[in-house]
């Protein structure tokens, strides 16, 4: 303990040969990785340092072996001059700033003031190097924190990007639809204003346009779904009927990444007020959705799909029927076997959002055999997963019937419930107790109270809800003590909990005398 | 036969006949082990003997059974499991029935009883023996022969517990606690009770199922709180049992952490009140490391919480923050701990003072910014006490809280401080002296921009040369304080030009050769040995070097020269060394490499023409008169591959005096550092030598081969040759060919190692792994092309690859569907790959077949990534390699 303690006091850990010695060692690794790398970009003709065109265009080779980078002061000084060559270097320098790997000097270059000038640039229709160069910049920028996307969009950069998407050069174009895209991925008042700069008309043109290359549209259907994504507010209706048959186009493209996009656009649209679910219903993209689920084997799409009708059933009663009449649920019995944790935890929690649905949708869960699947993730899947699960099986208390109830017990479900008492999140613990106080309710109605305490009991779950009865969380001791007391009463005397967080009191200089 | 044995064994006891009686010992052990082992335990076992004997009989009995080398204690345990089980039987019961029989303390029987159930335990016999010792420790018979049966039987279970792996013992956990807590009933003696205490230190682990249960943990916590206080009634003793306690108390909340809320508000008290100054030491060490292992946990818990949001999860533990809540009554403790250090002098005992000081970093580290406004008045108030003590614990309190709080808020306060630092460099007092030079290492290290205010620098540098001068544990602080502040300096300048070459000049630059030349100064110290000063002198001016702007390339240029006359004096000084100056004779050749490193690295190739030779002849020499000591081997090797970067091809003349020492390096498999360190200088000797490597390759290869398939080398090496392996066939181009097949063959046993989920640290070792293949399957891809413009594709040699494309777009997939373990450079290699395929093959194989395997949803995956990495590099890559794709598709390639 010593040992450990005192390598802490003064410089201990560096008079240690040994890690001297084996930083070093990690230096040398650290070095010759880099000349490897320098290498293959030889080999492969990429030049690092000297590149005039955006990552998405072809590149042209010209090595210029070791050029001198601009300092801040010197593209400062630069971007003021009247010649368009010098201008042309100053922007390409910061732009070389901002692309550099370790700790791009973002705030340095906003607080140089030099993003009002940047911006002027992207209106130089008759200098496209220079153009490109300062929308590359400002997209650089604008993929930054919170903040530093706020100082490019305040010079007014969003109309002028909006305007290059009509530009003829389609390197330019697609800088613009990057920085678009990373200024209204940043959050819902930049999104509606990219929105109202007009961008769906210009972006729906190019995709009509079938020169448009695989990447490209990568980029666009993400750029897409940026334009959907994030609420309060959720994007306007109207923007969202543009930009639908767009999406439904992209969804039918054969690339994945096109695919996946388009599709989190539509679990973003779906993710809101019910009129939204029903405009996708309505489209009739959702027999192609469900079709999906059984047939596409990678997760990154199966995530998007699988949100968005999971979404689609958390509205009205009529909305869920109508994708169980379309056939949602078969995919399931695969979907909560998935090898991805991840998977099974969307696909549970899309089942608890039907198991919170009418008697005849529960029972169209117990019928494909959900419900004995449902307990298997609760006693055996992934923590996320099981919170899932026990939303569903709680569901199912709450709403189903005294058959459907006694299913659950019958197929085994009552002892992994209870053992999400012992879970340290305290919602969790809540909804088992709301869903254990369901059940013993509708035995208690049914007259099989005493099958149904039996059946807790057999559980171990008394000892669990006594433990929780001094849980620090006041609504956790009370749903216990009242299950306790209702169910199990043996005349217990329940401590209240002790007060809530640490304070502690000075000792009086006097011996303390412990009682626990 | 036991009357001779007594007679033998008394003979130990005296100077004269010692060696003659354990030569007579031993001889019996050897002639008749299991009869020599009985007749030793009938001499314990009778109360008569002579009590010296009867402990020299335990002591032999007991290292017939353990030892402090495992595989010694293994065979000797088995070799004890080997004797007849009635001779066994009667060993244990006369060592067993002796038990409480010895006046003398620490008493030899328990240690026995536990040494045969170390023995006998883990393989399902004896298991009796604890039931046993229970019932002895549980009797209430009071008389003083019981009470000392009592005591031994608890001893004995105390390090039986301490010995037996706890899963062994978990199932008896109840009969063990319910012995260990009659022990400590307030009624018992101090000897029993401080047995049962240790007992109860031992057995903590494996009482995990006690500690569920909450009347259980209850028990033991009021008995080991009751401990922690002092016995009115109770004499000297008591001080052992207390610390004890105490120590519990640590182990538990390390152990148990979840577990200690309900007993937060005593532990709070008991910890506090035994910070107090009226206390021994080893008890305010002991409340003190209770904080500092509150914070360790508490810093963990955060970590795993952010870890755990981070992937969308709920954290499963999490702190309850009782450092926070108790920080406004244990700084003031602490503080007050700090003032009371030894006296001026520098000793490495730890004391009370030493650990508030620690302890006050974790608390700062654990609890941020909260900790200022605890501790701002008291170094405030401090720094010019007219006692020493106040003002080193001032500074020390400043230094140690600098690493939690955010920059922002501490800065100021640095700012209006350093003018006070400053003048404590030149305190008449030594400690403070030290502390202060330690602080300005502190500051340059965690808030270097206060160092590099302009309006104090000077004055800084400044005290800090002067400061080389000094006693040398205040020097060594100043080395260290060098080392970080050239490397701020340094960075600072790069920041300011918002580049990444080397800046022509930085803040330290007008100062830099008169701090080199204080440094150079400072090594030759006589008393350089001392506090480590020597090792700290050199480490700074390799920082320095290394960090050298372009205005004083003359003064790096000056230091090669002095470095290799000092090489060269070592060489003659070689044979003066008396053997116990040899390991300061290796950390110095070790440390002259180091340095010599860290010059050759920042040496232009123009320069280096003249200083090769001498160089290389100088490492040779090392080399050779290394006598098999792996750092100094480790540290000639970096010399001679940065030598090697520099130099070039005109390497190659040195090839045929260092080709030896290479492979023997490589061949060290014992040292895995120097065989590390060998496969670098591989890797620079194929980029220096290109096509001329060919003439070392199959050696070379071979050993690296054995080092790969090797499967009791540390792993750690691996990664390392695999990339190796790459640059070598990327070295030598198509002739690789003929080497493919084992070689690809071993790669892909490498690509396919795969590692359990949970294990963080193979998975970072996978994911080292994974990069080194994808390195070595593009070096070999783009080497097998050749790099001649008219190289012909569809050359058979290219061709020979194709059979392992299916493995390598399965290893792509692998590792995109990995996304977790995915790091940028993972993706830019593989992209960089995914590109090279395309670009080699894309003529030699059908267009159909070759999009197949690249519209794969794995391959699509890592190039969308890398495409939105936010790293500059990796996205070029990735654009480049959708572009080679995308030729391919229009039938262009």
């Amino acid at each position: 303990m010593t040992e450990n303690r005192s390598a802490k006091y003064k410089f201990g850990d560096k008079n240690d040969k040994e890690a001297r010695r084996k930083g070093r060692q990690e230096e040398g690794i650290k070095l010759r990785k880099n000349a490897r790398e320098e290498q293959m970009l030889k080999r492969r003709n990429i030049c690092m340092d000297d590149v005039t065109t955006s990552p998405l265009k072809e590149i042209n080779v010209q090595t210029r072996p070791h050029d001198h980078l601009l300092s801040i002061e010197e593209i400062v000084k630069g971007l003021q001059s009247t010649d368009d060559n010098t201008l042309y270097e100053a922007t390409q320098g910061a732009r070389k700033m901002l692309s550099r790997e370790r700790n791009p000097p973002i705030d340095d270059i906003i607080n140089a003031g030099i993003l009002p000038t940047l911006v002027t640039f992207l209106q130089r229709d008759d200098n496209r190097k220079l153009q490109f160069e300062a929308a590359w910049a400002l997209t650089n920028i604008a993929s930054g924190a919170s903040h530093q996307t706020a100082a490019v969009v305040s010079h007014g950069a969003v109309p002028s990007f909006v305007r290059l998407l009509h530009c003829t050069v389609p390197e330019v174009v697609e800088q613009a639809v990057w920085a678009l895209g990373n200024i209204a991925g940043d959050g819902a008042p930049f999104r509606d204003q990219v929105l109202a700069a007009g961008v769906i008309e210009p972006l729906v043109k190019i995709i009509d346009n079938t020169q448009a290359s695989v990447p490209f549209l990568q980029n666009i259907s993400w750029t897409m779904s940026n334009l959907c994504r994030n609420k309060n507010p959720p994007t306007a209706l109207e923007y969202i009927r543009q930009m639908l048959p767009t999406l439904l186009q992209l969804l039918g493209m054969s690339d994945k990444q096109i695919k996946a996009d388009a599709c989190w656009a539509m679990s973003y649209i779906t993710d809101g007020p019910n009129e939204r679910i029903q405009l996708i219903i309505d489209s009739g993209v959702t027999i192609s959705l469900i079709e999906m689920l059984s047939s596409i084997p990678d997760v990154l799409l199966l995530t998007p799909v699988l949100r968005t009708l999971g979404n689609i059933v958390t509205g009205t009663d009529q909305q869920t029927a109508a994708m169980l009449d379309q056939g949602l649920l078969s995919p399931f019995q695969t979907l909560l076997r998935h090898h991805k944790p991840n998977i099974v935890k969307e696909a549970s929690w899309t089942l608890s959002n039907i198991t919170a649905g009418t008697k005849d949708q529960i029972e169209q869960i117990i019928s494909g055999g959900l419900l004995e699947e449902l307990i298997r993730v609760l006693e055996n899947g992934d923590f996320k997963g099981k919170k899932e699960a026990t939303w569903a099986v709680t569901n199912l208390t709450s709403g189903g019937s005294a058959l459907q109830v006694f299913k659950l017990v019958e197929l085994g479900g009552l002892k992994p419930l209870c053992a999400m008492l012992q879970c340290a999140d305290g919602k969790i613990v809540q909804v088992v107790l709301d869903g254990l106080t369901n059940m013993l309710n509708m035995a208690d109605a049914s007259g099989k109270t005493s099958e149904m305490t039996t059946c807790i009991e057999e559980a171990d779950a008394i000892d669990m809800l006594e433990k929780l009865q001094e849980h620090e969380n006041e609504e956790i001791y009370k749903a216990a003590l009242n299950i306790i007391e209702t169910w199990f009463s043996e005349e217990e005397d329940p401590q209240p909990a002790s007060g809530d967080t640490y304070s502690f009191q000075a000792p009086k200089e006097q011996v303390p005398a412990f009682s626990f | 036969m036991a009357a001779q044995l007594l007679e033998i064994l008394k003979k130990t006891t005296d100077a004269v006949h010692c060696r003659e009686a354990q030569t007579q010992l031993e001889q019996a052990a050897k002639s008749n082990l299991p009869e020599f082992l009985v007749q030793l335990s009938v001499v314990l076992a009778n109360p008569q003997n002579d009590e010296l004997c009867r402990f020299q009989a335990a002591l032999q009995l007991k290292n017939h059974l353990v030892s402090n080398n495992n595989q010694t204690k293994m065979e000797y345990q088995q070799r004890w499991l080997m004797i007849d089980k009635n001779l066994r039987d009667q060993v244990k019961t006369n060592s067993f029935n002796a038990l409480g029989s010895e006046t003398r303390r620490p008493s030899s029987i328990p240690q026995v009883i536990a040494a045969i159930a170390g023995a006998e335990l883990p393989h399902g016999h004896w298991g009796e023996v604890i039931q046993a010792l229970a019932t002895n420790a549980t009797d209430e018979k009071a008389a003083c022969r019981f009470e000392r049966t009592k005591e031994a039987s608890i001893e004995a279970i105390g390090y039986i517990c301490s010995d037996v792996k706890p899963e062994l013992l978990s199932s008896q956990s109840n009969l063990i606690l319910t012995s260990i807590c009659s022990g400590l009933l307030a009624n018992q003696n101090q000897y029993i009770r401080q047995a049962a205490i240790t007992a109860l230190f031992n057995s903590l682990e494996f009482v995990k199922n006690n500690f569920e249960v909450d009347n259980e943990r209850n028990h033991i916590m009021q008995v080991v709180c009751n401990q922690t206080v002092k016995d009115p009634n109770n004499s000297d003793n008591d001080v052992t049992i207390r610390t004890r306690a105490l120590e519990c108390l640590v182990k538990i909340a390390m152990l148990y952490y979840e577990h200690i809320q309900n007993y937060m508000q005593d532990i709070f008290k008991i910890t506090i009140s035994s910070m107090d100054l009226s206390q021994p030491e080893q008890i305010i060490l002991q409340a003190i490391e209770f904080w500092s292992t509150i914070c360790d946990e508490e810093m963990d818990l955060t970590l795993e919480a952010e870890e755990a949001r981070e992937s969308g999860q709920e954290p499963t533990r999490l702190s309850q923050n009782y450092a926070d809540g108790a920080l406004p009554h244990l700084c003031p403790k602490l503080t007050v701990l700090l003032t009371q250090q030894d006296d001026d002098t520098n000793t490495d005992e730890w004391s009370p003072s030493k650990a508030a000081g620690v302890c006050l970093m974790n608390l700062a580290n654990s609890c941020g910014n909260n900790i200022l406004p605890q501790v701002m008045d008291f170094i405030g108030s401090n720094f010019e006490n007219p006692k020493w003590q106040n003002r080193e614990a001032a500074l020390m309190c400043f230094g140690s809280i600098l690493e939690g709080p955010a920059v922002e808020n501490l800065k100021p306060a640095i700012d209006q401080a350093f003018p006070i630092i400053v003048k404590a460099m030149t305190d008449p007092s030594a400690a403070v002296r030290d502390t202060a030079a330690w602080f300005v290492g502190r500051v340059c290290d965690i808030v270097p921009e206060a160092v590099l205010n302009p309006k104090i620098f000077e004055h800084v540098l400044q005290a800090m040369v002067n400061g080389l001068g000094d006693e040398p544990r205040v020097a060594q602080n100043i080395c260290w304080a060098f080392s970080s502040l050239s490397d701020a300096a340094y960075d600072h300048a790069q920041n300011q030009l918002g580049t990444e070459d080397t800046p022509t000049t930085y803040c330290m630059s007008r100062f830099f050769g008169g701090i080199i030349e204080k440094l150079l100064a400072t090594t030759n110290r006589q008393d350089g040995n001392q506090e480590n000063l020597r090792n700290a002198a050199y480490e700074a001016i390799m920082e320095l070097m290394k960090n050298a702007p372009d205005d004083c390339y003359d003064i790096v240029l000056k230091t090669t020269e002095e470095v290799m006359t000092r090489i060269q004096n070592l060489f003659a000084m070689e044979n003066g060394i008396d053997s116990s100056m040899m390991s300061q004779y290796h950390d110095m050749q070790g440390l002259l490499c180091a340095t010599l490193t860290a010059i050759i690295r920042k040496v232009k190739p123009e320069h280096m023409n003249e200083l090769s030779d001498k160089c290389m002849e100088y490492l040779l020499k090392m080399l050779a008169k290394s006598n098999g000591v792996g750092s100094v081997q480790e540290d000639a090797l970096g010399a001679v591959g940065t030598l090697i970067e520099v130099v070039g091809k005109g390497f190659e003349k040195y090839m045929p005096h260092f080709k030896p020492y290479l492979i023997v390096s490589l061949e060290n498999h014992a040292e895995i550092a120097v065989c590390i360190a060998a496969v670098g200088v591989v890797t620079d000797l194929c980029r220096a030598m290109g096509k001329d490597f060919k003439n070392y390759f199959e050696e070379i290869m071979t050993k690296m081969y054995n080092a790969l398939i090797s499967a009791s080398i540390d792993r750690s090496v691996k990664p390392q040759i695999v990339a190796a392996i790459g640059d070598s066939a990327l070295a030598i181009g198509p002739d690789f060919s003929q080497y493919l097949a084992p070689v690809m063959e071993a790669l892909q046993q490498a690509a396919s190692f795969e590692v359990d989920a949970n294990d963080y640290e193979m998975l970072d070792y996978q994911t080292d792994l994974r990069e080194a293949c994808l390195d070595a399957f593009t070096g070999i891809i783009q080497g097998l092309k050749g790099d001649d413009e008219n190289s012909n594709p569809q050359a058979s040699q290219v061709r020979a690859l194709e059979q392992y494309l299916p493995f390598i777009f399965e290893f792509l997939c692998k590792i995109a569907e990995n996304t977790d373990e995915m790091t940028d450079s993972l993706l830019k290699n593989a992209c960089g790959l995914i590109g090279d395929i395309s670009m080699v093959f894309g003529s030699t194989i059908p267009q159909n077949q070759l999009m197949q395997a690249f519209s794969a949803q794995g391959v699509q995956s890592l190039l969308q990534l890398g495409n939105r990495s936010r790293v500059d590099r990796t996205k070029r890559l990735a654009g480049w390699a959708i572009r080679q794709i995308r030729k391919i598709e229009r039938g262009q390639a």
